[in-house]
């Protein structure tokens, strides 16, 4: 994109308050601008200026959790399978080709042989084997290390029950080819592989920093880093910005258009005034004020993309009158979704009427209730607390921010009207918030959970009773012997029916309220093409490329 | 003047002791703890990274350890940054906290007192309310609203300056603004009592009956003694700059320490607020010692006891 | 109700009326002064009244899809976002943030008044003692404390102010301590020693209507410093519950969407700079009208 588009675009931004000081002001804009901004240089250079929205705490591919880490962490590692952002599927990286044994629990794969570490060494099937050991090991204390339990041995490996990394199911035949043993068929499992957990790690640089289980050790600064991706780590300043640089020696560095992409930790209110300023190609999120006006005014920059993730109350069902079932679907029926994602989303994010999320392949959301006033009035009279006499007070948590801030008083003013119950809220700092939801400390909860990998079960499997992820108290043996099946059936179209009837089972019972499923909404500057994400966030920089606007 | 700043030195010590300790049992009384998450920790994986961190020992016992590592400059490591050091995190954002409180404080001190004379070369008229007045703006509009204002004007309508950043000179101007204007109007306003108060006296008096211009005279010998209460108020002023830079330093998004100190209450990274504190507090007690020295350096009459 | 007076500091018989008389009137010919009392006696007046007389609840919502609307016929100063009526939440918010200014400012005032006097009223050793532990304090970092207070008080906004003006008194403090000290050496009180005044009536009857003027004064400066506090904290996320309402939050939610809704940053931040220029040129104007030797 040109100067003069440039301009134009800015006083497009400039005029809408109407206020009399901008009146006066916007006909200076034009000539007073900086020569160059960052969007320009970037176009100029190749170099994508992008809000990575939150300051990244590692780059260790086995100890990371949040999805801001791992969109740095997938430009400079790889692992044995990538994501084909067209249709979900699994697509080569680190291994060319791979075979799959009869009864689906031998994975052999195939290494490039020409892949190299950044340091020159050659990608070898050890080096992917020193990674397993390393996330499993007990010391390294990842919270991810379960991310890698379907194969065999590995959780006892992590839980220290076997000692020996020879007894866990992964061994290399050659330099080049790796076997991976299953202890059951599992049919998502080379969608798993994208995920950060299963890269490897360059032995000799860890090694050089530490022990294979220290997770404080230097090798992540950016002049230790070792890696395998299309990108190395330049720069690594906290607080600024983190700044990686085009491979030359990457396997496929033919493919790859842009010289380097610099990742800002910019709050997203921040974010979009340096995206408006021509600081950023991409922004993520948008602050949801801002919405109507991008969708409308700017179409041409406002991307909307799935993300799987799903957004919902919790319900502690250890608190009378939570504990009766009617109660817990009353206060679902009565929520009016479209409302909900009309006022606060402009209606850009679907409302969700079932818990999995959109974006798995073969699973599309199908609603399981449709709110009811009617019957959610009936059910609570059956409970005893007719047009909401002689409910107790209740309160809604949620931590700390506007948007949760907005919901949860859009929830209190329906269920006041429509139900007759006088809930309060109960704002809490994030820390304190996660405190009180695990000690089962609250009576409603605003809650999220966004898919570590695109497997409707890794929705439904949060709610196992007991599980730790549950955090509402609730336990149902159909719905545990559900899951159960679920894992060891892999007929695609009967594991299909049992997600489906697991769902529609958690969603009547209610232990959890859905309220809309996430999707991503950004800005994205036009000159920014092949910009394709997953629904999972992971990110391939490789396609990406800035042309210039004729 | 030696002996006093060596005994000033001395009474430091208990003071920071006594803040140390405060900060250090307060910070493990509130609810959460560095290691939460938002997904479901083992709990022996949890105990593991509390051991690492020496969590696991008896809270007196973490306290001694950690007083006499800080006796020998050693902050500990963050929790939250797993390979930072609290040492690197303060060396890296310290010296940008550092500049644009600095920015800051130069913003209050010409504004401010610029204000506060001007306003004194004739009381009570419109040159006196005006510049008054548009001093105060500072402290009526917090700074979460002017910033973003000042952006929204100067950055995205005029385009003068960068929205956010911390690279080119322009970018220290529009947060330098929102940081200062607030001590500016303090400044201004204790500028103008002193001064009024000066003005009133006989040596000013006399100055004036015999005719020298008002403007002279205000600049001459009414501006030393009038600003000195605005000097007293540079001390807790310099210490509020450094520290209370978070609101500015999120929105122009500047990677100061005051963020960083901010966020390490909120995700409990103990050692990273300890060390902060610590420092801060150092620093309000050296100001308040510069201060103390630069008013017995204006004033004669005053000496140091 | 802009100046709280507390009855300590009242004047207790008539003959220590004549110098509030006097500073009355030279209060009277500030006029910056007294239009800023008169914006908070009307503000305060609005707020009080104001939600007795809207149509709107302040938390009731219309549940429509649509944001917020601008002013208009039907909502004088428009909607917020959730299409709640932003006049009425104002007066909600102004009554709330004034409270809390009041509030923390009558706790400053208690503890700050009632240390610094017995510090200046002992004297020798105790009182350098005690203004040593003022020392201390003041060299906490103030916005730390802050923080530090949130984490714990983060759930009751009550008790964060109660808190706050806990620190907020050291001020108070040197400027009580300042006064009685001086005070105690003057005639009439000495007076009423010999006369057989037991310590606490000198204090309260005698010493303690005399500093009544500078006291009033940093009263006045301290509750816009609270409500700025109020607003900070509004800012971390920490401020008010929700759907309650005050300026600081009214103030922070407008910021987020001034340019899309720009009434929803105007009118509360109007009410907000207004109240604070008020208090600031009120204060300004009793501090002139309280100190003879700043006289014209």
């Amino acid at each position: 994109m040109g100067a003069m588009t440039n301009h134009s675009l800015r006083s497009a931004f400039a005029s809408p308050t109407g206020s009399v000081l901008s009146l006066c002001l916007i006909g200076l804009a034009a000539g007073c601008g900086p020569s160059e901004n960052r969007v320009e240089s970037g176009i100029r250079e190749q170099v994508l200026h992008i809000n990575n929205a939150t300051d990244i705490r590692s780059l260790d591919p086995h100890t990371v959790t949040g999805l801001p880490e791992f969109h740095v962490v997938a430009a400079l590692l790889e692992g044995l399978t990538a994501v084909d952002p067209e249709d979900m599927s699994p697509a080569p990286a680190a291994a060319r080709e791979w075979e799959v044994s009869g009864d689906g629990t031998v994975y052999t794969f195939y290494l490039r042989e020409d892949a190299t570490w950044s340091n020159g060494d050659p990608v070898t099937a050890r080096d992917f084997l020193f990674g397993f050991e390393r996330i499993l090991s007990p010391n390294l204390a990842s919270q991810y290390a379960y991310m890698l339990f379907p194969m065999k041995g590995a959780r006892a490996f992590n839980e220290g029950e076997i000692e020996d990394f020879g007894e866990v199911g992964a061994r290399a035949i050659d330099d080049h080819t790796l076997e991976i043993t299953l202890h059951q068929p599992v049919p998502t499992f080379l969608s798993l592989l994208s995920h950060n957990t299963w890269y490897p790690v360059h032995p000799d640089t860890i090694l050089a920093h530490g022990a294979i289980d220290d997770p404080h050790t230097r090798w992540i600064r950016p002049e230790n880093f070792v890696g395998n991706g299309p990108f190395t780590l330049e720069r690594w300043a906290t607080g600024r910005r983190i700044e990686v640089k085009r491979n030359p020696d990457y396997w496929d560095a033919g493919r790859i258009h842009l010289n380097g992409t610099h990742f800002y930790p910019l709050d997203p209110p921040v974010g979009e005034r340096a995206f408006r300023s021509g600081q950023l190609h991409i922004t993520d999120p948008v602050p949801p004020e801002r919405i109507p006006y991008y969708r409308d005014q700017l179409p041409e920059v406002f991307m909307t993309d799935d993300f799987f993730g799903t957004y919902y109350f919790r319900l502690n069902v250890t608190v009378p009158p939570l504990d009766d079932p009617r109660v817990r679907l009353a206060l679902s029926l009565a929520l009016d979704r479209e409302m909900i994602v009309d006022n606060i989303y402009g209606g850009e994010r679907p409302a969700a009427y079932s818990f999995v999320p959109p974006g798995v392949p073969d699973y599309e959301p199908e609603p399981v209730i449709e709110p009811d006033l009617d019957r959610a009035r009936e059910l609570l009279s059956e409970a005893g607390y007719p047009s909401g006499e002689g409910f107790p007070s209740m309160r809604i948590l949620y931590n700390t921010s506007d948007e949760h801030s907005a919901i949860a008083q859009l929830a209190q003013e329906m269920w006041r009207r429509d139900l007759g119950l006088n809930l309060s809220l109960e704002n809490a700092e994030w820390q304190v918030y996660l405190d009180r939801t695990n000690r089962l400390e609250y009576h409603i909860a605003r809650s999220g959970w966004i898919g570590d990998y695109l497997d409707p079960y890794n929705f439904l499997n949060t709610m196992a009773g007991g599980g730790g992820n549950n955090r509402t108290g609730w336990a149902n043996d159909d719905y545990d012997a559900l899951l159960n099946e679920i894992v060891g059936t892999r007929d695609t179209g009967a594991r299909r029916q049992r997600i489906r009837e697991a769902e529609t089972l958690l969603v009547n019972e209610a232990p959890v309220i859905p309220l809309f499923f996430y999707n991503r909404m950004y800005l994205k500057h036009p000159a920014v093409q092949n910009w394709r994400p997953t629904p999972i966030g992971y990110r391939t920089y490789k396609d990406v490329r800035l042309a210039a606007e004729e | 003047m030696l002996i006093y700043i060596a005994r000033r030195f001395l009474e430091a010590l208990p003071v920071l002791f006594l803040v140390v300790t405060a900060c250090f049992f307060l910070l493990r009384l509130a609810p959460g703890g560095p290691f939460s998450a938002e997904v479901d920790i083992p709990a022996a994986t949890l105990a593991r990274m509390e051991a690492h961190y020496g969590l696991d020992r008896p809270l007196f016992l973490q306290y001694t350890s950690y007083l006499g590592n800080l006796v020998q400059g050693d902050l500990g490591p963050s929790y939250h940054y797993p390979t930072r050091t609290v040492n690197e995190i303060i060396r890296d954002h310290l010296p940008i906290s550092l500049e644009l409180g600095l920015w800051g404080l130069l913003v209050a001190l010409l504004v401010g007192i610029g204000a506060g004379v001007v306003s004194m070369v004739r009381p009570d008229s419109w040159l006196d309310s005006l510049p008054m007045g548009g001093a105060m703006i500072g402290i009526c509009l917090p700074t979460f609203v002017l910033g973003p204002l000042l952006v929204l004007v100067f950055s995205l309508w005029l385009g003068w300056f960068n929205a956010t950043g911390w690279n080119t000179a322009g970018d220290r101007v529009l947060p330098a603004l929102t940081l200062g204007l607030f001590y500016a109007a303090y400044i201004a306003r204790l500028t103008r009592g002193g001064m009024r108060e000066v003005i009133g006296q006989d040596f000013i008096r006399t100055a004036l009956a015999k005719g020298l211009p008002r403007g002279k005279v205000l600049a001459k010998h009414a501006l030393r003694p009038g600003i000195l209460p605005a000097l007293a108020f540079l001390g807790p002023a310099a210490a509020g700059l450094l520290s209370g830079s978070f609101v500015v330093e999120t929105v122009f998004h500047i990677p100061g320490l005051g963020r960083e100190f901010v966020n390490a209450a909120f995700n409990r990274d103990y050692t990273l607020v300890l060390g902060v504190v610590v420092l801060f507090a150092a620093m309000i007690l050296l100001f308040n010692l510069l201060v103390d020295i630069g008013q017995v350096l204006l004033n004669p009459r005053q000496r140091f006891e | 109700m802009s100046v709280t007076v507390p009855a300590t500091a009242l004047p207790s018989s008539a003959e220590h009326l004549s110098p509030g008389r006097l500073a009355w009137q030279r209060l009277r010919s500030n006029r910056m002064a007294m239009a800023g009392l008169a914006f908070l006696v009307f503000f305060s007046g609005l707020c009080l009244t104001g939600p007795w007389f809207s149509p709107y609840g302040f938390q009731e919502q219309p549940l429509i899809a649509e944001g917020a609307t601008p002013p208009g016929a039907q909502h004088w100063l428009g909607t917020d976002h959730r299409g709640r009526d932003l006049a009425t939440r104002l007066f909600h918010g102004g009554r709330i943030s004034l409270l809390v200014g009041l509030l923390a400012t009558a706790v400053s005032l208690t503890i700050g008044v009632a240390y610094g006097a017995l510090s200046g009223f002992l004297g020798g050793k105790t009182d350098s003692a005690m203004m040593r532990f003022v020392d201390i304090l003041y060299a906490l970092p103030f916005t730390v404390f802050v923080i530090l207070l949130m984490v714990f008080f983060g759930r009751s906004l009550v008790l964060l102010f109660l808190a706050i003006g806990a620190v907020e008194w050291l001020t108070m403090a040197r400027i009580v301590r300042g006064q009685v000290l001086s005070l105690r050496q003057r005639a009439f009180v000495e007076a009423a020693r010999i006369l057989g005044q037991r310590p606490g009536k000198l204090l309260s009857g005698h010493i303690l209507p005399n500093a009544a003027g500078p006291i009033i004064v940093y009263t006045t400066l301290t509750i816009p410093n609270v409500m700025l506090l109020e607003a900070f904290v509004s800012f971390l996320g920490l401020g008010v519950q929700p759907p309650m309402s005050s300026l600081g939050l009214l103030i922070n939610d407008g910021a987020t969407s001034m340019e899309g809704a720009p009434w929803l940053l105007i009118v509360p931040g109007l009410a907000f700079a207004l109240t604070l220029f008020s208090l600031n040129f009120l204060g300004d104007g009793l501090r002139d009208a309280f100190d003879p030797r700043t006289g014209k």
